[in-house]
């Protein structure tokens, strides 16, 4: 017989291999770049377009409209688009593997199934973490010069409503306006935590398809059967669900809108959206746990 | 070493494997036979910590798989070898696993050379044919350079010389001292390369022997033995208490070994035209010590 002369590992050093691992994998797929440039280039692409037709009606718009107007949010709206994508993306990196059977390879090289997931979610979380904020920057970037383009008005951040209904200048916000910077930031959390929680889904029912299919009616299908309800019972739900989260998070401060009534306050939401993602990945790590590979 | 255990294990109404304990040793290469469905893959799957036994237990030199240190350095395994990513290159899929284990990345070109698919290292593995695709989960399971082999049907899909190359391999494996644990429908292919077998049918244990006893216990030494005067040799042969069948141009002789035969046909002037033995393939034993025991058997054509 021969004797083991392999040495012992500790589990933080299993980790930082199982994350290098990871790396590799994920970056050595075309799949990973087509998804993140589509991201890109939708939500750039939308906060060009959104901005400059609200701009150009602006001066028609009714009051309930300006009041409900968010010079914040409307340059981030890119980001309800991109979602859509990073959210398939994130199903793809976990169901690819079960439905090529790779994941019998890679449960064989990383056999501890917290490690594995551990690693994975860390390794998505930081590139998709990377590639929202270039995302969400970006787009606040564009979307803000397109309005000022269009005859908006750089605000100071102490307008009151008033002044924001009676103005004939689109309002504008900057980086440098209080509480913007940071809700840009949030808004690039909040596509960063919505991956992971697609992930978790994805080790839960193993099948992109099936995958796929939870998340869009997570984010449109069932906001939009709620909003069939009457509002007493709908609002309190929709304010909760990830897509209101993601506006919230996108915001300076809880405002109201149209269709969730007000939401929540954009910590409040972030908070929220960091709960789900772990009791998702929590329960994803359980079943991968159990079941047979 | 590999111990198996009492190991169980049902999927809904299927019992995949029954109540099988056995022991893999170093140093030989170990056969796997069983029919199609017999459990095979599963008990594999379940050295490898994928699927969860319902009972029983499994060690690799003496430790459960989940609490090895850097598991390909100590078990390596191809078990199915399209379970990888179609998207990603021969090369890139080695390094993401020498990372996962801490293992050299160095090793990863030393391995695809000696698989011989150096030279489509970058190509995506999705378009490679059944034989590389192959080579690749060997290269694959060799990459830790671990003292444990295991390999599910590793000649799927290989032509003659590659059937050549994985024969020469696993014994080269099995002579450096490693333990080679190998599952294959092809019998004679496990006659060429196996010294120890593990049979099962039906999820259960059927025996667990070398190859050499394993036709020796379950067949009679049988001699085929002609000449001109067949009758006069028969009555030879009877007389000194051997047990004879009489075929068409030849007799097949029983509890008589080869020399003694041929030793009272000198006695006795007969000239022999034919003094062979015969021996069983590892095949036909096989066959007649699963019969019955097969999931999927064949019925005759109508
Ligand atoms: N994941 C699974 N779910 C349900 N049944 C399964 C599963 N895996 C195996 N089985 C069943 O368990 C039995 C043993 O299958 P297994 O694949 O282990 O056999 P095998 O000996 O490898 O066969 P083969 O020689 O055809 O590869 C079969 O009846 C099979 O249908
Ligand atoms: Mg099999």
């Amino acid at each position: 017989m021969t004797t083991s002369i392999i040495p012992a590992a500790p589990l933080a050093s299993k980790f930082t291999h199982a994350v290098r691992s990871e790396w590799t994998k994920i970056r050595t797929i075309r799949s990973t770049w087509i998804c993140l440039g589509l991201a890109v280039l939708f939500a750039v692409g939308l906060s060009i377009l959104v901005p400059s037709l609200v701009a150009h009606h602006w001066s028609t718009r009714s009051l309930a409209d300006k009041a409900n107007y968010d010079p914040t949010s409307l340059p981030l709206v890119g980001v309800g688009l991109a979602q859509l994508v990073i959210g398939v993306f994130g199903a793809l990196v976990i169901t690819s593997e079960y439905s090529s059977g790779a994941i019998r390879t890679t449960l064989a090289a990383v056999p501890r199934r917290g490690i594995l997931l551990g690693a994975k979610a860390t390794v998505l979380g930081i590139l998709t973490l990377v590639v929202a904020e270039l995302i969400t920057f970006t787009s606040f970037l564009v979307g803000s010069s397109v309005l000022l383009a269009s005859g908006g008005r750089t605000i100071s951040g102490n307008e009151s409503l008033v002044q924001q209904l009676t103005s004939t200048h689109i309002p504008v916000a900057t980086l440098a306006t209080p509480g913007v910077a940071v809700a840009v930031f949030r808004s690039g959390l909040y596509l960063t935590l919505l991956i992971l929680i697609v992930l978790g889904i994805g080790f839960i029912i193993r099948n992109t398809a099936g995958t796929i299919a939870i998340f869009v009616a997570l984010i449109l299908i069932v906001p939009a059967i709620l909003g069939a309800l009457p509002q007493s019972i709908s609002r309190p739900i929709i304010e909760h669900m990830p897509s209101s989260l993601g506006t919230a998070m996108g915001s300076t401060h809880a405002r109201t809108t149209d269709y969730a009534g007000t939401l929540l306050n954009p910590w409040a939401a972030t908070l929220l959206m960091v709960v789900y993602a772990a009791v998702v990945l929590l329960i994803g790590w359980f079943m991968l746990n159990r079941r047979d590979a | 070493m590999i111990s198996v255990t009492g190991l169980t294990k049902t999927y809904g109404e299927t019992v995949a494997v029954d109540d099988l304990s056995f022991t893999v040793q170093p140093g030989v290469v170990t056969g796997f036979l069983g029919p199609n469905g017999s459990g095979k893959s599963t008990t594999m799957r379940m050295i490898l910590g994928l699927d969860r036994p319902d009972d029983g237990s499994i060690t690799v030199d003496g430790k459960a798989y989940r609490e090895l240190a850097w598991p390909l350095r100590e078990v390596g395994a191809l078990l199915d070898a399209k379970a990888l990513h179609p998207g990603r290159s021969a090369r890139s899929h080695l390094k993401s696993l020498a990372e996962s284990n801490a293992i050299d990345t160095k090793r990863v070109g030393e391995v695809l050379e000696l698989v011989g698919l150096d030279s489509v290292a970058k190509r995506k593995v999705g378009k490679f044919s059944l034989g590389m695709g192959q080579r690749l989960g060997i290269a694959a399971a060799l990459l830790g350079d671990p003292q444990i082999l295991l390999f599910d049907e590793p000649v799927n899909g290989l032509d003659p010389e590659g059937i050549l190359w994985v024969r020469t391999l696993l014994q080269d494996l099995a002579k450096q001292g490693k333990t080679v644990f190998v599952s294959s429908h092809l019998m004679s292919e496990m006659a060429l390369t196996a010294s120890n077998l593990v049979v099962i049918g039906r999820g259960k244990l059927l025996a667990e022997t070398t190859v050499e006893n394993f036709i020796a216990s379950r067949t009679t030494p049988t001699v085929r033995v002609s000449a001109r005067n067949l009758d006069a040799l028969d009555a030879a042969l009877r007389r000194k208490g051997a047990s004879t069948t009489r075929e068409s141009d030849h007799l097949l002789v029983t509890e008589m070994a080869q020399e003694a035969i041929g030793e009272i046909a000198l006695d006795q002037a007969i000239a022999l035209t034919e003094l062979t033995q015969q021996s069983a393939s590892l095949e036909e034993v096989f066959m007649q010590l699963t019969a019955g025991e097969g999931e999927y058997e064949s019925g005759a054509v109508q």
